[in-house]
């Protein structure tokens, strides 16, 4: 088990897609850094993928770009996230019918998100998305 | 994310990725592909060097795949890796794109007209 266990990391940021590729970056280093898995990193840093992506073209809700932040804390050999962004209000724990057009990439988005986190919740918050993300280990010894 | 045509002169051609397919890699895919799915009758795009994937970089698969289907042409995608494939077949895409495990089994899927 790791020392510092309880450790998290944040990154605050532009949601730009120079800053949510770098971000990207970032999950994976740090992943490594605590030794998760590769399956978990990489499920994780789809989720983020996902959500970012919805941010940057759905979300829109301020002039200059939104503000999005990325926490990680690792939790046993899974991995906590938590996202919270200022778009407009968008729960993907919420029903498909709810969605954005499934012929976008917001369908298949949608459904990585769903089966990648093993829990996901959601609440709107000061104006904020706040989305909180589990991600463990797959048992298809993809790593 | 490298886009490598490695060989475009018959009429399918065969590209070789490297890198994160993240959303810069889509966006340097993203011409160069639209490009040559819209000449081609078949893409053979080997994959073994994608180290990530996610509905961005999917959706471009999907787009020249639609492309090339419509002319009943094919996209092959040839041994991405086992996180890779996962995406692949979580998100569905499958269905719409062929995945091969050697050239054999590329020449095989791309003979193979829709």
């Amino acid at each position: 088990m790791l020392a510092d266990a309880a450790a998290a990391e944040t990154r605050s940021f532009i949601a730009t897609a120079d800053r949510i590729s770098e971000t990207d970056g970032w999950i994976e280093h740090t992943g490594s850094i605590w030794r998760l898995a590769d399956d978990v990193v990489f499920r994780a840093r789809v989720c983020v993928a996902e959500v970012a992506a919805n941010l940057l073209e759905h979300g829109g809700a301020r002039v200059g770009g939104d503000e999005m932040s990325v926490t990680l804390r690792p939790s046993g050999n899974a991995l906590e996230i938590e996202l919270s962004d200022t778009g407009r209000a968008f729960d993907p724990t919420a029903s498909p019918a709810a969605m954005p057009a499934p012929d976008g990439s917001g369908g298949r988005g949608l459904r990585l998100l769903r089966a990648y986190a093993t829990v996901m919740t959601y609440r709107r918050d000061g104006g904020r998305n706040i989305l909180s993300l589990r991600v463990a280990p797959a048992h298809r010894g993809a790593a | 994310m490298q886009f490598t045509i490695v060989d475009d002169t018959g009429p399918t051609a065969r590209v070789v990725l490297t890198g994160k397919l993240d959303i810069s890699g889509a966006e340097t895919i993203a011409l160069p592909l639209a490009t040559l799915s819209g000449g081609k009758s078949g893409i053979l795009l080997d994959m073994a060097g994608v180290t990530f994937i996610a509905s961005i970089g999917l959706r471009h698969l999907v787009t020249a795949s639609k492309a090339l289907m419509r002319r009943g042409g094919r996209l092959v995608l040839l041994n991405p890796n086992p996180m890779v494939t996962d995406v692949l077949e979580t998100s569905g895409v499958v269905e719409l794109m062929a995945i091969a495990r050697s050239d054999a089994e590329a020449a095989a899927a791309l003979a193979a007209r829709a």
